[in-house]
């Protein structure tokens, strides 16, 4: 028993070869962020945690706050936006990626990839620019076209948001599709062709079924940086423009009721798990009856 | 050459030792790490850091321009051992900092130049920290979009203005002066604030998240006027932009700065040697000189011209200054933070 321990431990069979991570995560995430999140059960005064033990109050609080369910909901808005546009945008490009040759490939590959060669913060600051006032770009451009006499308010809105997170996550869609589109089977398509379906058919009834893992994976990643985003609400939305992440951080940093702030953090990482959950409960069902129909 | 196992392990040693060698003697220096402003309001800071790096052989004066919120947080989450030695605080998180613990009382004993600080200064300071300088809030305006520029603080409601102003969130101390004020004028005060919402909710406002945010925001021509500070104003005017600044009818609003050393730093006497150089005659002259044109806390100091559209210059306008009375909004903070969601949330 022993011995066959200590082969497969020298050997890094079975998890030994996950332990280092599993440690570093455990150490650097798991545990402060149990610390973090246990913050939302306690009082904390003046940066300590007092003996007044285990409290529900501001889980009652904040689900009783009508603010609460509005930015709730304007985070859910945005996340969802965002990673719907991010899916409509990236999905062709992918499909183009896996029907071209080597040259188009490398060319998209390129684009997808070099932005992200930059930071976030930093592409977001561009949209300030293309976006903001009379002195933006599209503003001074579209006056000088004579198309509109007095600027558009672009920035510090919603649009200028979710246009914002679109352009910053789409990279983060287009990669699993690309993936799962490039290896895909051809044989089905070529057999679907060949026994009369359209091409528009065709594609419905076998191409896309056959990236759900990709979809799936696109639509996981995407959300959840969109929905948990800080950065971009925080500079295209204005001061009057909250999310949860904004509220987190404004509990914490700004307001120092870190009880409070570790709530909403919890509230903002639960729900989170359970719309990616579901998203890949409805992945699953549509594979499992893509396949049942094509048995 | 060969290279043997010996002499690569003696080599990789001494390249080890050549590369840590500058943290090695950087760790025995000494460090004063200061909290600062952002931008060009950064370098009468920095002059002075400069000022003692050249007077004491091994000094580092390292400062780190941040929102002081932000290393609120980090100071109190590092439980006594902060890693920052001084920083300013505007009137509201200093009386939070001394409610809190995380400043130190200061020994004025200690100090060379304490007595070229105007005395009433020193009261606000409440024993913590030395006056550092002093800022306003007032009107700015962009003069491309504003054919009539605003004389009082009124006038943010002139219909020539609708849906062109811009408020600073209450999260920030410009926010808070700015609720305070709008209180005064209509009615209201420190302890009936309501007066004030219903005011500031009538402009329907942007809203920035910071000062600096707000200013950018008239830069780009989002907002035309907005309540804003002196020396954000006096910058981007420095810088050519479109900007100008009132100081509205019945008077600006005054905020002071003090200078304090944070719990736990770790060498007093270098914080000591900072905060006398705060309230120098040099630094307080470099201060009230374009393009930061800070208020000066010392006696003896002249407002220079081109300053005087941005810091009370006369003792009229002086006398004019509005006070605020921050203990009793301090009070009620994170209310102030949350109501401006509720009011203004878009």
């Amino acid at each position: 028993m022993a011995a066959a321990f200590w082969t497969r431990f020298r050997d890094g069979r079975g998890i030994w070869p996950a332990v280092p991570a599993f440690v570093f995560l455990t150490i650097f995430f798991i545990i402060p962020m149990a610390v973090l999140l246990s913050f939302g059960f306690t009082e904390i005064e003046r940066g300590r945690i007092q003996d007044s033990g285990f409290t529900l109050r501001y889980l009652t609080g904040t689900l009783q706050d009508d603010l609460f369910w509005w930015v709730w909901w304007k985070s859910f808005y945005i996340g969802i936006l965002s990673t719907l546009l991010c899916f409509l945008l990236a999905y062709p490009l992918a499909y183009l990626y896996s029907e071209s040759g080597r040259t188009m490939r490398l060319l998209i590959l390129v684009l997808t990839i070099s932005p992200l060669l930059t930071s976030a913060i930093v592409r977001t600051y561009a949209w300030l620019v293309l976006l903001g006032g009379r002195r933006g770009v599209v503003n001074s451009t579209l006056i000088e076209l004579g198309v509109i006499s007095r600027p558009i308010r672009m920035l510090n809105t919603d649009f200028a948001v979710i246009v914002g997170m679109t352009q910053v996550h789409l990279p983060f869609m287009v990669l699993p599709l690309i993936t799962v589109l490039a290896a895909r089977d051809r044989n089905m398509e070529a057999a679907s062709l060949g026994m009369g379906a359209s091409r528009l058919a065709t594609f419905f009834k076998i191409v896309l079924p056959l990236s759900t893992p990709g979809i799936v994976a696109g639509l996981t990643i995407v959300f959840a940086l969109s929905y948990t985003n800080f950065i971009i609400p925080q500079l295209l939305g204005g001061g009057g423009f909250t999310t949860l992440a904004v509220q987190v951080y404004e509990q914490i940093v700004v307001v120092l009721n870190w009880s409070k702030g570790a709530m909403l953090a919890l509230l903002l990482l639960g729900s989170c798990f359970v719309f990616i959950l579901l998203i890949g409960l409805a992945g699953n069902r549509v594979m499992r009856w893509s396949q049942k129909e094509a048995a | 050459m060969s290279i043997t196992r010996r002499s690569f392990t003696k080599t990789a040693l001494a390249a080890g030792a050549v590369l840590a060698a500058p943290s090695i003697v950087r760790a025995s220096d000494r460090e004063l790490v200061i909290i600062s402003y952002g931008g060009a309001l950064q370098e009468p800071h920095r002059w002075l850091g400069d000022k003692l790096q050249n007077e004491i052989s091994g000094l580092t004066v390292r400062l780190v321009p941040s929102e002081s919120q932000d290393i609120v947080a980090q100071i109190k989450a590092a439980q006594g051992f902060s890693p920052y030695d001084a920083m300013p605080n505007g009137e509201p998180p200093h009386l939070i900092a001394i409610r809190d613990g995380y400043i130190q009382e200061l020994d004025r004993s200690r100090l060379e130049n304490a007595g070229n600080v105007v005395p009433e200064f020193w009261d606000k300071t409440q024993g913590y920290g030395v006056p550092a300088t002093f800022s306003l809030i007032g009107l700015a305006y962009n003069e491309e979009m504003v054919e009539t520029p605003p004389t009082s603080w009124a006038d943010m409601w002139n219909e020539e203005y609708a849906d062109m102003v811009g408020i600073c969130r209450t999260s920030s101390n410009l926010g808070l002066g700015t609720l305070a004020i709008t209180a005064k004028i209509f009615g209201g005060s420190e302890t009936d604030l309501e007066p004030a919402w219903q005011k500031l909710k009538e402009l329907n406002p942007l809203a920035g998240r910071s000062p600096r945010i707000l200013a950018q925001m008239m830069e780009r021509g989002e907002i035309a006027i907005a309540p804003l500070w002196n020396n954000d104003a006096a910058v981007a005017a420095e810088k050519g932009l479109p900007i100008k600044f009132v100081k509205p009818d019945p008077g600006p609003v005054a905020i002071l700065s003090v200078m304090s050393e944070i719990t736990g730093a770790r060498d007093s006497e270098l914080v000591y040697r900072w905060m006398d150089g705060i309230i120098s005659t040099e630094y307080q002259e470099l201060a009230a000189n374009a393009p930061y044109y800070f208020g000066v806390t010392v006696q003896g100091v002249d407002v220079p011209e081109a300053a005087r559209p941005y810091t009370p210059s006369t003792p009229e306008e002086v006398a004019s200054l509005q006070t605020v009375n921050w203990a009793e909004i301090v009070k009620v903070r994170p209310e102030l933070v949350d109501r401006f969601d509720r009011e203004f949330a878009t």
